[in-house]
């Protein structure tokens, strides 16, 4: 590591403002390219003076800090992370298969209304596949309603 | 809009001042301060001094110029540049290329 010398404070400062305006910087460019002109800094002042004049010119060569930080490279943005597509929950699955069931099972609507209650659940609480849910709830309408219409087909015929 | 000098000399630096510091180069290595005294403190191809550093650490980081600290008899020790071959080719290219490009660029300028 390269050690120089305490400068002026106005010099002192306009590093400081360099180190900040290269805050955006590429990494190794902005390390770089601070260490350099430390070096230049203290160079031209051992050259032209510390005095304040000294200080002023040794400043007004090396140039804004804005200027400097233009023609550094801007640090490449961090990569984003992919994000992966959300895993169907297992009870969404169950679900669907428990509403494909109550078809076989409609003879006992509770396991309809097990069902549709259930992928009411699941749809209000905005978690998992919506898809299946919207699904089971279906399936379990249809068993439910067919077992309400079988119930009742049997009452009016008995 | 009419652009101002500043403007037309920024855009024209871009892809040109990096050769200009290796063809700064090919007589010998310098150290920074060395370095914008041969580029020149009143010429228009640095906007001032100190953005010569960004432009110096990717030409490092491109592998056309390598750095070496040597003590220095005034100061802490001076990061000296050098033209590597990579870099010189890189110049020789440019330099044949430049050619062509500004006589055509004179030729259009001129008609």
């Amino acid at each position: 590591m390269t050690t120089t010398p305490a400068f002026p404070p106005v010099v002192e400062a306009y590093l400081a403002d360099l180190e900040r305006a290269l805050a955006a910087s590429e990494p190794r460019e902005r390390a770089e390219t601070l260490a350099a002109v430390r070096e230049h800094a203290a160079e031209s002042l051992a050259l032209h003076g510390s005095d304040d004049a000294g200080a002023r010119r040794v400043l007004d060569e090396l140039g804004p800090v804005d200027a400097i930080a233009a023609a550094s490279t801007p640090s490449p943005p961090a990569a984003a992370t992919p994000v992966a597509p959300a895993a169907t929950p297992a009870a969404d699955v169950w679900l669907v298969v428990l509403a494909v069931a109550s078809l076989a099972l409609f003879v006992v609507p509770l396991v309809a209304g097990a069902a549709v209650v259930w992928a009411l659940v699941r749809l209000r609480s905005g978690a998992g596949n919506r898809g299946l849910q919207r699904l089971a709830l279906a399936v379990g309408a249809v068993s439910f309603v067919g077992a309400v219409a079988l119930f009742v087909s049997h009452v009016l015929a008995g | 809009m009419v652009p101002s000098s500043d403007v037309v000399l920024t855009q024209l630096r871009k892809g040109v001042v990096e050769y200009c510091v290796l063809a700064c180069l090919r007589s010998g290595p310098a150290y920074g301060l060395e370095l914008a005294e041969r580029l020149g403190a009143t010429s228009t191809l640095l906007t001032s001094e100190g953005t010569l550093y960004p432009l110096l650490s990717r030409l490092r980081q491109q592998g056309w110029v390598t750095t070496t600290q040597i003590a220095s008899p005034m100061g802490p020790p001076r990061r000296y540049y050098e033209l590597t071959t990579e870099g010189q080719a890189a110049l020789e290219t440019f330099t044949a290329t430049w050619s062509r490009f500004t006589a055509d660029v004179r030729t259009t300028l001129e008609q």
